[in-house]
């Protein structure tokens, strides 16, 4: 039998692949650092799969692709950890985000996940597109880049510290302030103790969340990235500044960044899902929750937004509980955020109803690393579990009765340390296969793709959200996929507008199966677009609203900045490609149409509150809805590739 | 009579809080003039319960309580 080529044949095989020089004016560097040996080998990649797949996700697709061995397990340090950063990010405004891709510790599929902040602009501002790390260093490491140039520093200064403490004390010894001077992305306790929810911090609050990135990174022995100082030549192929001012300006004028992103950030949304019926509760038990938990009772506590690299949106709201003596004063009575989800995860989905209980938690996750959505949906999984007395407190050793604050603060410390039941917690969707869970436990893990939902919003009754949960590459996540305007009564009743949306005629009821694929599609190419030009999600269009950049700027920027002139037709057919490749990825690691589903809940039980009272999801409607999607994704009805078009993505990934 | 509640954005130097006779959603939107005005960005709500399509056709009654919310994506 042949053996599997290593990590170290597979990184030599792909560099006789790769460029020897700048393809464009901008391009940043490849950098390959085996932490096990210290060695470090660059390049760059080619135009062709630029073409192909752009950069920020879409190129970190094609180096997993290439460095993948699905012999070895996702945690084994031989398994690649790519950061990425978009091909416009830190020039144009709002694109300040980046990837990271792996082998998912967490799901077992694909991992990827975006940021922003500030470490993926500092990757662009020093020359580096692309960070590929593997081997496990002898001992714990901070990769220290000045310029493009890493040097290997002991990281035992900083070893044991979480996120608060973390920064404070890189910014005493590195001398600077972060966003200014330098990116930082690290990991916390709860990466060091390979928690399965655990992410990588690309800022006191941005995350590398979804599928254990924190776990990935700690795998290999590396506590930190430190990217110090600005000095990449991005002198663009042409001017770019005017257009810039046309993004901005886009931007400010769009009713949802003026009116709800700029003032009080995402949860707003808690209100509008609560009032459909569509609110995860008690671990999606029921769907409706407390109106204590709308935004505007989040104004007291609100003394400010913040913003990421160079965005002038500024939508993230920022947490000060000081003036209430109903609080504990520790280092958590201050914070960022919370958004949507951290609001739906910590609050309606454990039973919590009092907002300071939300911040609280909230900055807590922050401080230690641990992704809000999968932590909190690991958490609202053991309460269910305990409400059914298919585990006991004689396993748990706390109390966990929906709403008990005190016992979920407590497992959040815990799972950072992997201690008693926080063991349990760290294993998230995996701790059946741990042997941690009895088998049973399953029919309650509102997980798609071993990865547990992101958003809080029960999509029983929006069926195209229902779609894009079940197709999304990583898992059951929204901000692949989710076709968020579904929710608005003015477009749906726009039967012309809607059309011209979405590329083809679909349902103006959100409940209908009716057209949903085409939705999902045309939501899936431009968000795979807008991660591989490193643009917000929040910022991009149809996430949030129609009126956002979207292709037409996206294709004028990577022109002028880069010289690389792409259509419109082109660059959508960039963001199918990103899914395509993706789907070969998860394809060698075992995913089939099987796995484009959805909680068995969901199919079960139906809603019991609202407009939309008895809705579920009818597995006929669905698989039928599932064909149509992969019809129009050129994909084959076990949903990979059709043939032609599979031949012309392994010719760009292995020629 | 029936309640609307006017978030910021769409007051336009009007009341937050309003009282009209109205027979219908489509009523509320000519009168409040926001057929244009109103963006994606905001939804009706009548009794704490969301409209998502064919809002102009919703029929009102005396003593309903209607509100415009904002509805956005998450993060």
């Amino acid at each position: 039998m042949t053996q599997p080529m290593t990590i170290d044949q597979r990184v030599d095989a792909l560099l006789t692949r790769l460029a020897t020089e700048q393809q464009f004016p901008t391009q940043g560097e490849t950098i390959f650092v085996d932490l096990e040996r210290q060695e470090v080998r660059r390049a760059w990649i080619p135009l062709r799969v630029v073409n192909a797949l752009l950069g920020g996700r879409g190129v970190n697709m094609f180096l997993l692709h290439n460095l993948l061995d699905e012999t070895l397990e996702p945690i084994h340090p031989h398994v690649p950890l790519i950061f990425g950063t978009g091909i416009l990010t830190s020039m144009v405004p709002s694109a300040s985000r980046g990837n990271v891709t792996s082998w998912s510790p967490e799901s077992r599929v694909l991992m990827d996940s975006n940021a922003g902040d500030y470490f993926p602009s500092f990757m662009k501002l020093n020359g580096i597109d692309h960070l590929v790390l593997y081997g496990k260093a002898p001992a714990w490491t901070l990769l220290h880049f000045e310029g493009n140039e890493p040097k290997f520093v002991d990281a035992a200064p900083w070893v044991g510290l979480d996120n608060l403490d973390l920064r404070a004390k890189i910014a005493e010894d590195f001398h600077g302030v972060e966003g200014k001077d330098y990116g930082l992305a690290a990991i916390t306790t709860a990466g060091e103790n390979l928690v399965l929810c655990s992410g990588i911090m690309a800022g006191p609050k941005a995350i590398y969340a979804r599928g254990g990135p924190g776990a990935k990174m700690g795998a290999l022995n590396l506590k930190a990235v430190l990217i110090q100082g600005r000095h990449a030549d991005l002198t663009t192929a042409r001017p770019h500044k005017l257009r810039n001012r046309d993004v901005a300006l886009k931007l400010l004028n769009t009713s949802v960044v003026k009116n709800a992103l700029k003032k009080r950030g995402t949860p707003f949304l808690y209100k509008p899902s609560r009032m459909l019926g569509a609110m995860g509760t008690k671990n999606n038990q029921e769907t409706t929750w407390t109106d204590k938990l709308d935004a505007e009772n989040i104004d007291p506590y609100r003394p400010g937004m913040e913003g990421c690299f160079a965005c002038p949106v500024n939508c993230r709201p920022l947490n000060d509980m000081s003036n209430d003596l109903n609080v504990r004063p520790d280092k958590y009575i201050k914070g960022d955020g919370p958004e949507y989800v951290t609001l739906g995860k910590f609050g309606p989905n454990v039973g919590i109803t009092e907002v300071t209980q939300v911040l609280r938690l909230n900055n807590i996750c922050n401080d230690l690393g641990l992704d809000t959505a999968s932590s909190g949906s690991a958490i609202s999984w053991a309460m269910e579990l305990y409400q059914r007395g298919i585990i006991t407190r004689e396993q748990t050793r706390l109390d966990l009765t929906w709403g008990n604050y005190d016992a979920i603060e407590q497992l959040l410390f815990m799972t950072a340390k992997r201690e008693g039941f926080g063991d349990v917690i760290a294993d998230s969707s995996q701790a059946v296969a741990n042997g941690k869970y009895p088998v049973e436990s399953l029919d309650y893990l509102m997980a798609v793709k071993g990865l547990t939902q992101s958003d809080p919003h029960d999509a029983r009754i929006l069926k195209a959200f229902a779609l894009g949960l079940a197709v999304a590459t990583r898992g059951m996540d929204h901000l692949r996929n989710r076709v968020t305007l579904e929710i608005n009564a003015k477009i749906n009743d726009s039967p012309d507008f809607k059309a011209e949306l979405y590329g083809g005629k679909v349902s103006a009821e959100p409940n209908s199966y009716d057209g949903k694929e085409i939705a999902v599609r045309r939501c899936e190419n431009i968000y795979a677009v807008g991660d591989s030009v490193g643009m917000c999600r929040f910022t991009t269009k149809l996430f949030n609203s129609p009126s956002l950049p979207g292709y037409e700027e996206f294709a004028d920027q990577v022109a002028n900045v880069t010289g690389i002139e792409l259509t419109k037709e082109a660059i959508d057919g960039i963001g199918l490609n990103v899914m395509g490749v993706e789907r070969l990825i998860n394809a060698k690691l075992g995913v089939t149409r099987a796995d484009d589903t959805l909680p068995k809940r969901w199919f079960e039980e139906a809603i019991g509150v609202g407009p939309y009272k008895g809705e579920k999801i009818d597995r006929g409607e669905f698989d039928k809805m599932l064909s149509r999607f992969y019809e129009v994704s050129n994909l084959t009805e076990e949903g990979m590739p059709k043939p032609e078009w599979r031949e012309e993505l392994e010719t760009v990934l292995t020629s | 009579m029936i309640t609307v509640h006017l978030p910021e954005p769409l007051r336009d130097g009007r009341a937050a809080i309003m009282t009209m006779d109205a027979t219908s959603l489509g009523d509320v939107i000519a009168r409040l003039d926001l057929a244009e005005d109103r963006d994606e960005l905001f939804n009706f709500a009548v009794n704490g319960e969301l409209v998502l399509h064919g809002e102009k056709d919703v029929m009102l009654k005396n003593g309903d309580d209607v509100e415009i919310v904002v509805a956005i994506a998450g993060g």
